[in-house]
């Protein structure tokens, strides 16, 4: 059984699409049959892997499109091995359009996501909370948040956790009863005491639910964008590198604490 | 005005939100964690100096890693022991360099095993002829 994985917030530039590669990457890269599904019409996971969108012959807008299409008709595979990628183009915005008088809308990527063969699926979000967030959410059984530190992205958390109690008919003992998602602290720069400071404050009474890993803010992180390679294989030794395997580990432990699963020593052929 | 003073009053949209309330008021009637969120810092900054401080699998990956290699070698190297007597003897601790490692070097150990392994698997990928 595959376990799905949302990568949510709707305030653009939190580091969705930066977790999401690196996370998946370093998922493959211990060993899991990890698929990434760029739901961003910007395609920017895509390109992230180093896939052109114009190369594209069918992609997540064809999974919108076409009734019950698998999304292994639109799965790639990535110059990594063990990771695959349902690539986006900017043909996602008007096919999110389309779907507005479907029923059942919000069900279409979780029944295009059945029967795959991934150990892990993690879905990269457009920054809104549209049909395409709705999709995702539905489909997910676990959210990451990205959340820089600024005021708007808490406020972003905000609207995010109330949209999530609607669509997973969820009340609020259920929202934390459940481990359901995890806040992911990124572009951490300890130079900003006073804003951090503050946020951290407000975060407070979501302690149990903000991964101990954060991602400090990192320049190799914003040129492997540039080079259209994960963070593991442009600069493996720079501290972005380090933060998102340590992430992986410890998003792994709350997998198999989940899944009542025994522990595992890590995989020396990683990401080092 | 000092900066933070200027904060005072200001509300944001987590913390009118009721789950958030809902999970305050759990902290303060002591029924979830109450530690609070701390800046996160790298293991490497507060490194420990003696293995005995290193919990393999709960801290710092990277030192789990390079614990993890050091002990299925030791365990490779008691099987592969004529006698059996040294065989029990054999401790991954003596492999061990005597302080635990900073950042550069153990990354650099751990590349270099790695290196060491792509040689292996390419003397295993040799042809059986070609072996002497």
């Amino acid at each position: 059984m595959s376990h799905i994985i949302a990568v949510i917030n709707q305030k653009g530039g939190t580091g969705k699409t930066t977790t999401t590669l690196n996370l998946g990457a370093a998922l493959a890269y211990q060993g899991y049959r990890t698929l990434i599904v760029d739901l961003d019409p910007q395609g920017h996971t895509t390109i992230g892997i180093g896939i052109e969108p114009d190369t594209i012959a069918k992609s997540m807008a064809d999974i919108l499109i076409v009734p019950k299409m698998p999304i292994s008709e639109v799965a790639t595979p990535s110059y990594i091995m063990g990771l695959d990628i349902a690539p986006a183009q900017i043909s996602l915005a008007r096919a999110a359009e389309q779907v507005y008088t479907r029923v059942f809308r919000e069900a279409i990527l979780a029944n295009a996501l059945k029967n795959i063969d991934y150990d892990f699926v993690l879905i990269d979000c457009p920054p809104s909370l549209g049909v395409l967030t709705t999709n995702s959410l539905y489909a997910c059984d676990f959210i990451v948040i990205p959340c820089q530190i600024s005021r708007y992205s808490l406020d972003g958390l905000a609207d995010l956790l109330t949209t999530v109690e609607t669509v997973k008919n969820l009340s609020i003992e259920d929202l934390f009863q459940e481990d359901l998602f995890r806040i992911l602290l990124t572009m951490y720069d300890k130079r900003n005491s006073v804003t951090n400071e503050y946020i951290l404050e407000q975060l407070k009474p979501y302690r149990d639910k903000t991964f101990a890993t954060a991602i400090m803010k990192n320049e190799a992180l914003n040129q492997a964008q540039i080079a259209q390679k994960v963070i593991f294989d442009y600069e493996p030794k720079c501290s972005g590198a380090l933060d998102y395997l340590q992430l992986c580990l410890e998003f792994l432990e709350i997998w198999r604490k989940r899944n009542n699963l025994p522990a595992k020593r890590p995989n020396l052929q990683s990401c080092l | 005005m000092a900066k933070k003073k200027q904060f005072a009053g200001k509300k944001t949209k987590l913390a009118k939100l009721p789950l958030t309330q809902a999970l305050a008021s759990r902290v303060e009637s002591g029924t979830t964690s109450v530690a609070p969120l701390t800046p996160p810092s790298y293991s490497f900054g507060q490194a420990p100096r003696t293995w005995d401080e290193v919990l393999p699998g709960v801290g710092e990956p990277l030192l789990a890693t390079f614990l993890f290699l050091i002990r299925e070698l030791a365990d490779l190297t008691s099987q592969l022991q004529s006698s059996p007597d040294l065989a029990v003897m054999t401790n991954h601790r003596i492999y061990l360099p005597p302080r635990v490692p900073g950042y550069k070097p153990l990354v650099q150990a751990l590349r270099e095993a790695r290196e060491s392994l792509k040689d292996l698997r390419n003397l295993l990928s040799f042809p059986q002829s070609d072996r002497v």
